[in-house]
């Protein structure tokens, strides 16, 4: 018999201990394709430029949370496996007494784990498929895009990078497996039914002191975060302070919880005499003694899921302040000279059955030029690290602005206009990755030569004018504003229609025209309106959400997936306890209330902890809440919580139903025999 | 003896730390010929179990020499006593130790495959071994459709099949009837007397050791006294048994 067949049946027999691990697998890899697809979806591709950068800002965030979550999904499926490796360690022992050497060992263990990996990954991706076209429609309408164009599509970036990741985690998987396996010694392998867990140091008032220390720390971290309010920022220096006193207190409370709790309940004779409860509180003692650890890092990661929902929400907020000052016209319509000529925007307008002059109360047309040298030359002598997708900006012109033109558009704001001598020129900035080297550049730059005019520095200061109107946050990268003179003597690059509404004015039906004018190909007129951009902005505060769930989602399937090996592994080594019980006279039900017990506990005492820290942590993420007054996040949240109690609920009972299961198998076998 | 296929020179095992140390094994000394069937006798913690373990290489010993056909395996690290242990040895355990992912016939054929015999050669002789220890008709079986004596003659079969130098049987019938106890030490037996099998056989047990041509009694890690059956029938040799057992003293509750 071949290893390949003796892996094959391997698997097919364990397929029980496997499901565990392959579920866990499973759902890692569809739900890590599934968000990693979402940008592939060909409809976000006619989405008009602004948005399309709001859209990238998506990948890039996602990418980065890829990165985390693969490393946390590593570290869950090494567990996973560590796991099926101890149950089956009895059977590790018989190969080697056989003769079978280390490394033949291993290579079956690795092989074991490679196939149940291929079929995770396979059945995972088909799932992930399914889910991720659900996905694509719920950020589609986020997005606010037409459903029909809507495609089933197979993302091979999201694929590569699923196989990619997984490839490294199975491989990681395998390194720890013949590890393992190499490090064993036979005598422990062939005893290892029998071994018991160590026992600790029977110190009597160092635990109860520590439960007290544990108490101290959390309830001073909650009145610091009371005080200060939950995010860091530049007033609420204490944050780290905070953190590193609750991360201890949560640590040694778990540390110290069973010591004091069986104490308390022997202190209870005729509670701790009756039926099983001995049995069960030791049980539950040793448990959450042996597992503070698992135990703390549940509790965190449960508590880290609503803090991300709670800081992602209130950066959301802080946003809602920006786009108000982003938006100074109600629409913008850009066209682009090499394309379509230099020529009246709104006569071109006309010409496509699109009238404005009814509709504005004010309209100005402003032209954007170019010139030879680029941001980079700009940033020269600079260390610049710009924002991945700013990094083309290098390489490109940098705009320049008639200081006429620019008072122009000052003017429909009500703005006070600049002035400039004919040998003077003003830099404008007001987008966040780029203003501090466009501030660098004009420190450096007490002049320079445009189009073979040198020019003098007018201010110190950079403008921070927004003459044209882009995504929030997401403004002018850089602008020259420069005499007239200078400015005409350059390439113009676009042209901008700046126009605000009359009150009461039809923007739909405007909008509605506009739609084709800017999806149309063969000419390079472009829009953005305002309505449109506060419905982006909406989009941004969508996007917050749903990478808040995405990430809450893969935490908690982490917890629960700890909670549930770890709970399995427990029951598997307790088996005898239990024979032992119903051998002692305890009935079926009572060792299953046993067990149910110990499994609540065991799901219950994390997500409580977790619980009082969030609905402190919540509390103070309402008050921001209700002070902006956003109704999209209070249902958010309700869904989240629904979902959360879902997933954790029935992976608890799928615990539960397997350890009853193997103990009743176990009781089955014994009499059987 | 020049036929000695085991030497065990002078060898201890200790077990614990400063505090309490424990001499499970202390100064042991004997040789087995080729072909014998050795008994090793004891009461429990009398450290018969950890010879053995000292003996199949699962664990190691703190002192002393032990030679398998002339080769000091004391001295072998990695795969070379996975080499040793495949190719040298069979072992029959307590609780038979089935792979039960495997059939009867997969479990018997792995111990050759894993020594890379042919296949043709693997039919042969998983066929013969079966054969002689009566388990034709449960080769398609898999170890939880067996009953406990058919378990252990696969096991028996599983130890044979690669004709080791020795096999090591610790407890083989512990947790056999009476009935099928007396079927595998039959079997053991004639697989001693027909094939020339080297048996190692531990047990507290007098009637199964009644089976051996020689019996070594161990107390407190010391060999304590040793008996041959020479001419004596069965029941001669059991009757001399438990004369020694009822010296060695506490051993009565043992008694069948």
């Amino acid at each position: 018999m071949t290893s390949c067949k003796l892996i094959m049946k391997n698997v097919g027999k364990n397929i029980r201990d496997y499901l565990v691990y392959f579920l866990t697998l499973m759902i890692s890899v569809s739900v890590f394709y599934a968000f990693n697809s979402v940008s592939d979806q060909p409809a976000f591709s006619e989405m008009g430029m602004t948005k399309t950068l709001l859209y990238d800002q998506l990948g890039i965030l996602l990418s980065t949370l890829t990165v985390l979550i693969a490393v946390v999904l590593a570290f869950l499926i090494i567990y996973a496996n560590q796991f099926l490796l101890k149950r089956r360690k009895k059977e590790l022992g018989i190969y080697m007494v056989l003769g079978m050497k280390k490394g033949r060992i291993s290579r079956i263990f690795a092989g074991e784990t490679l196939c149940v990996g291929m079929l995770a990954l396979v059945t995972g991706l088909c799932l992930g498929f399914a889910l991720s076209q659900g996905i694509s429609l719920v950020a589609l309408k986020l997005f606010a895009i037409e459903i029909s164009k809507f495609q089933l599509v197979f993302s091979v970036g999201a694929f590569r990078k699923t196989a990619f990741c997984f490839a490294v985690i199975f491989l990681l998987v395998m390194v720890f497996n013949v590890r393992s396996v190499s490090s064993v010694q036979l005598i422990d392998l062939l005893t290892a039914g029998r071994k018991n867990e160590t026992s600790q140091g029977r110190s009597r008032f160092l635990p109860v002191l520590l439960f007290f220390v544990s108490l101290a720390c959390i309830l001073s971290a909650g009145a610091m975060f009371y005080k200060n309010g939950i995010l860091p920022s530049r007033e609420n220096r204490s944050f780290q302070t905070e953190a590193i006193l609750l991360v201890t207190g949560t640590f040694l409370f778990f540390y110290s919880l069973s010591t004091v709790l069986v104490r308390m309940l022997r202190a209870n004779s005729s509670l701790y005499l009756k039926g099983l409860n001995t049995f069960l509180v030791r049980q539950v003692g040793s448990k959450i003694r042996t597992n503070y650890f698992i135990m703390t890092i549940v509790c965190g990661l449960l508590t880290v899921t609503i803090c991300a929902v709670s800081v992602g929400v209130s950066t959301a907020l802080a946003m809602n302040g920006l786009s108000k000052s982003a938006t100074p016209y109600d629409l913008n319509v850009l066209s682009d000279v090499s394309m379509d000529g230099d020529g009246s925007i709104l006569e071109y307008l006309v010409s496509r059955d699109t009238d404005l002059s009814g509709i504005a109360e004010n309209m100005e047309q402003i032209s954007i030029y170019e010139v030879d040298f680029t941001y980079g030359t700009l940033f020269a002598g600079q260390n610049v690290k710009l924002w991945p997708i700013d990094e083309g900006i290098l390489e490109s012109g940098v705009s320049v602005l008639g200081v006429s033109d620019f008072n122009r558009a000052l003017a429909m704001q009500g703005k006070e206009p600049v002035t400039l001598a004919e040998d003077q020129y003003l830099l404008n900035c007001n987008y966040k990755g780029t203003f501090q080297y466009v501030e660098k550049a004009l420190e450096n730059h007490a002049d320079f030569v445009l189009a073979g005019i040198p020019l003098q520095r007018a201010s110190d200061t950079v403008l921070e004018e927004t003459y044209f109107m882009t995504s929030v946050g997401n403004n002018d990268r850089g602008t020259l504003v420069v005499p007239d003179a200078v400015a005409r003597s350059l390439t113009k690059d676009v042209n901008v229609l700046l126009v605000q509404y009359r009150p009461g004015a039809d923007s739909d039906a405007v909008l509605q025209k506009m739609i084709p004018i800017g999806l149309d190909d063969t000419c390079g007129y472009r829009y953005a309106e305002k309505n449109m951009m506060y419905d982006m902005f909406y989009g941004l505060n969508a996007l917050v959400s749903f990478l808040c769930c995405y990430i809450g989602l893969i935490f908690l399937l982490i917890c629960a997936a700890l909670l549930a090996l770890k709970q399995l592994t427990e029951t598997t080594d307790n088996i005898y306890r239990y024979g032992l019980l119903q051998k002692l006279g305890a009935g079926k039900k009572q060792v299953n209330r046993t067990l149910l017990f110990q499994t609540a506990i065991f799901f219950a005492a994390p997500l409580a902890v977790a619980g009082i820290y969030s609905a402190v942590l919540m509390g103070k993420a309402m008050e921001i809440v209700e002070e902006f007054m956003n109704i999209h996040i209070s249902t958010n949240m309700v869904f989240t919580v629904v979902i959360f109690l879902m997933v954790y609920g029935s992976y608890f009972i799928a615990t539960y139903l397997s350890c009853k299961r193997m103990v009743t198998e176990h009781q089955n076998k014994r009499m059987e025999e | 003896m020049n036929d000695a296929i085991l030497q065990v020179d002078d060898i201890q095992k200790y077990y614990g730390n400063k505090g309490s140390l424990t001499k499970a094994v202390d100064h042991i000394s004997f040789q087995v010929c080729k072909g014998e069937f050795l008994g090793i006798m004891g009461a429990s913690g009398s450290g018969k179990t950890t010879l053995l373990n000292c003996i199949s290489t699962i664990d190691t010993v703190t002192s002393g020499h032990i030679f398998v056909d002339g080769k000091d395996i004391t001295a072998l690290h990695g795969s070379q006593l996975a080499d040793f242990r495949g190719k040298k040895l069979g072992f029959i355990f307590q609780d038979f130790n089935l792979l039960d992912t495997l059939n009867a016939y997969e479990n018997i054929s792995l111990s050759l495959s894993i020594a890379g015999v042919k296949p043709a050669e693997i039919r042969r002789k998983v066929s013969r071994i079966s054969e002689a220890l009566g388990i034709c008709e449960v080769l398609d079986k898999y170890p939880y459709q067996m009953s406990g004596g058919q378990q252990q003659r696969v096991a028996a079969a599983r130890a044979m099949v690669t004709d080791p130098a020795m096999v090591l049987a610790d407890e083989p019938t512990g947790a056999l009837d009476s009935n099928s106890s007396r079927m595998l030490l039959g079997m053991l037996t004639e697989l001693n007397e027909r094939l020339d099998a080297t048996i190692l056989m531990v047990t507290h047990d007098a009637l199964s050791a009644s089976y051996c041509r020689r019996i070594l009694f161990i107390k407190d890690g010391k060999i304590f006294q040793e008996l041959n059956r020479g001419a004596d029938s069965r029941k001669e040799f059991f009757a001399k048994i438990l004369e020694v057992v009822s010296v060695l003293g506490g051993e009565q509750n043992d008694l069948l």
